[in-house]
């Protein structure tokens, strides 16, 4: 490892090393929002000397209505496809300040926040411009609750296969109106950004995992990039008290692989990591999709497919959950 | 905040050239505009718009408006001024209790809904209220350290004085409509020019004084503003609306053209001129918006 600072190993070790609060009580998000989860843990795993940027999106409406705030870190709103060039913006503004003495040198991290529509549609080539960025030091954090949410959960390029939002109902002539197959974020900035040196994927419901992870994305330098999955219990349907549960299921079956991407090496982590060893088996899909009501309408043949598709990236991927690119194909010559 | 806004025709269709409306776009939102003829004054303005924006009791932002390829693609020769007079003239940036950093925990631009909106909208109106004398500090303050006296910070009056017909416009269109006046007042005609330096906050004491009592006012839009009252230019259809407490509102007319770059020459100027005399020696507008050299 290129980095040497203290990771979490275990619950204790988390609970000690993240004891104070940075994203706090006092936001209006809905019960069981794993999103909100997410960005908990990001903020402890920040500490105090941090700067936030935040793009619209669920993140920004419900953490700081005006006279309240989630936030005990300074924060700042940047626009929905803002969060590539207000980060950018305010690592180079940081480091210009430093150097001609107007700031204290320090190290103040810079995190800009935005969700799937903010990040992958929307915003997509600023932050791809902000990576290309290697002289300011910033992580941006995708959170995907799978739609754009804040508007009343309504399809983006991030909403998995077949499932239903509000722009993609199912109806009599078309059963399956999303029937585009989400895009593969992390694995896009990773393989299209060289010079990034961490890029990551995480989830709420694994907490050691995603608390390692941004620490390391703010300690090695440079842009840096970490994707969560964050199971949204308005917009996919399922009691809020199971959050947790269906976080954990799209990682044991495999729909979500857990992975970093540390100085061009790659590397399964956690669950999915234990997945690839062989230690434990996937999970079928079908314990995770049948118990969210966005994929009530799916017939057994398209959890077939679905499943088919994960088995193929787990099976065949030249790498699993980054490069889709079939081990069949004459590249790399043997 | 200061941008410097080199105008050109929006797209579809692409054109290089100058058209207003690319500034004009954020003219009811909350930024100051001002429009600039020389590259001597776009550089002095950038010093002076800094001043502005930065200004505790206005913090908006300030567009500085180019004429796109006229002014933003020629060669000019300007003067630089030293560093010591700039640093004299502009005060360090205090954010005060906004700076955003970890010593000072605060956050901005919340979502604020129908509960406040309202108020902070208020706040950006008395802002751009102050504006107005901020500028004029500014521009005092600026001819004292640089010496260079700009005269009324929002317009330049041009030949106005005892004109009959006067022409208003903004940007580098004042070059050829300047030399028209020349050789006009030169034969005996009593015409003038004002140009528009601030359009926001925009200056209607100003417009009011100079225009009342002009037998004809024509304006020379390099814009559009498609379904305007009487379907005139952004330009036309404010100065219309000020002079309204004039005490002797003028006539009015309108010339849009100069856009996506499309020259407007001396000659042109004198032809916009004679239609305008026109008028005022019969004591009457027959067409009120003219779409100048348009092919149809
Ligand atoms: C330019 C622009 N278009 C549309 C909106 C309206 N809007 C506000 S939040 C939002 C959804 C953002 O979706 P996402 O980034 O996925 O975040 P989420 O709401 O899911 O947390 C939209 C479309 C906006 N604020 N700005
Ligand atoms: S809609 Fe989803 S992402 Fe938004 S606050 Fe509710 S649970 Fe969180």
């Amino acid at each position: 490892m290129t980095i040497s600072i203290k990771l979490a190993r275990t619950v204790k070790d988390l609970l000690q090393m993240a004891q104070t609060e940075y994203f706090d009580a006092g936001h209006r998000t809905c019960q069981g929002c794993e999103s909100a989860m997410v960005l908990r843990w990001v903020a402890k795993a920040a500490g105090p000397n941090t700067i936030v940027i935040g793009a619209t999106g669920c993140m920004y409406v419900a953490n700081t209505t005006y006279y309240t705030t989630a936030w005990a870190l300074p924060w700042i709103h940047t626009q929905l496809s803002g969060t590539g060039s207000a980060v950018v913006g305010t690592a180079a503004a940081l480091k210009a300040l430093m150097e001609k003495g107007k700031l204290p040198n320090e190290k103040i991290n810079v995190i800009g926040i935005c969700g799937d529509l903010g990040c992958a549609d929307a915003g997509l080539s600023e932050v791809s411009n902000a990576l290309t960025h290697t002289k300011y030091n910033f992580l941006i954090l995708m959170y995907d609750n799978e739609s754009s949410a804040n508007t009343d959960i309504q399809e983006t390029t991030m909403t998995p296969y077949g499932a239903l939002t509000t722009f993609s109902p199912s109806g009599k002539q078309v059963r399956i109106m999303k029937y585009r197959w989400k895009k593969n974020m992390a694995a896009m900035m990773a393989v299209g950004h060289p010079e990034v040196r961490y890029v990551a994927t995480a989830i709420a419901a694994d907490p050691i995992d995603l608390y390692n992870k941004v620490r390391k994305a703010l300690e090695i330098g440079g842009p840096t990039f970490i994707h969560t999955l964050d199971p949204c219990p308005k917009g996919w349907g399922f009691d809020p008290k199971y959050s947790h549960e269906i976080g954990k299921l799209a990682v044991e079956t495999g729909i979500w692989p857990l992975f970093e991407i540390e100085d061009g090496k790659f590397k399964l982590t956690s669950t999915s990591a234990r997945i690839a060893s062989g230690e434990i088996k996937r999970k079928p899909v079908k314990e995770y999709l049948r118990r969210q009501t966005r994929f009530k309408h799916l017939t057994d043949e398209d959890i077939e497919y679905i499943q088919r598709k994960v088995d193929e990236m787990w099976e065949k991927w030249l790498i699993p959950g980054l490069i889709p690119l079939m081990k069949e194909l004459p590249y790399p010559e043997q | 905040m200061v941008a410097l806004i080199g105008n050109r025709a929006l797209d579809d269709p692409g054109a290089y050239g100058v058209e207003h409306n690319d500034a004009l776009m954020v003219r009811d939102v909350g930024w100051l505009l001002v429009w600039v003829d020389t590259a001597q004054e776009a550089l002095d303005t950038t010093l002076i718009a800094y001043r502005v924006a930065e200004d505790p009791r206005v913090m908006l932002p300030v567009g500085i408006s180019m004429d796109g390829a006229f002014l933003t693609h020629s060669e000019h020769v300007f003067k630089i001024p030293p560093k010591s007079k700039v640093q004299k003239f502009l005060p360090p940036y205090d954010l005060g209790n906004r700076k955003l950093h970890p010593s000072n925990v605060i956050s901005v631009a919340p979502q604020v809904n129908e509960d406040w909106v309202t108020e902070l909208r208020k706040q950006m109106d008395e802002a751009m209220k102050n504006a107005r004398k901020v500028i004029e500090e500014a521009y005092r303050d600026f001819a004292k350290i640089f010496g260079r006296d700009y005269g009324n910070p929002f317009i330049e009056p041009y030949m106005v004085e005892d004109a009959d017909v006067v022409m208003v416009g903004m940007g580098t269109v004042s070059k050829p409509i300047k030399e028209a006046v020349r050789r006009l007042r030169a034969k005996g005609e009593r015409v003038g020019f004002l140009r528009i330096r601030w359009f926001r906050p925009f200056p209607t004491e100003d417009i009011i004084r100079y225009l009342s009592g002009v037998k004809v006012v024509a304006v020379v839009d390099r814009d559009y503003s498609f379904g305007s009252p009487f379907d005139g230019g952004a330009v036309f259809t404010e100065i219309r609306s000020a002079l309204y407490e004039a005490e002797h509102r003028p006539l009015m007319m309108n010339f849009i053209g100069g856009l996506g770059g499309r020259e407007i020459s001396y000659n042109d100027a004198i032809n916009m001129f004679n239609m305008a005399l026109d008028a005022a020696r019969k004591g009457m507008v027959e067409q009120r918006v003219i779409w100048y050299g348009v092919r149809e």
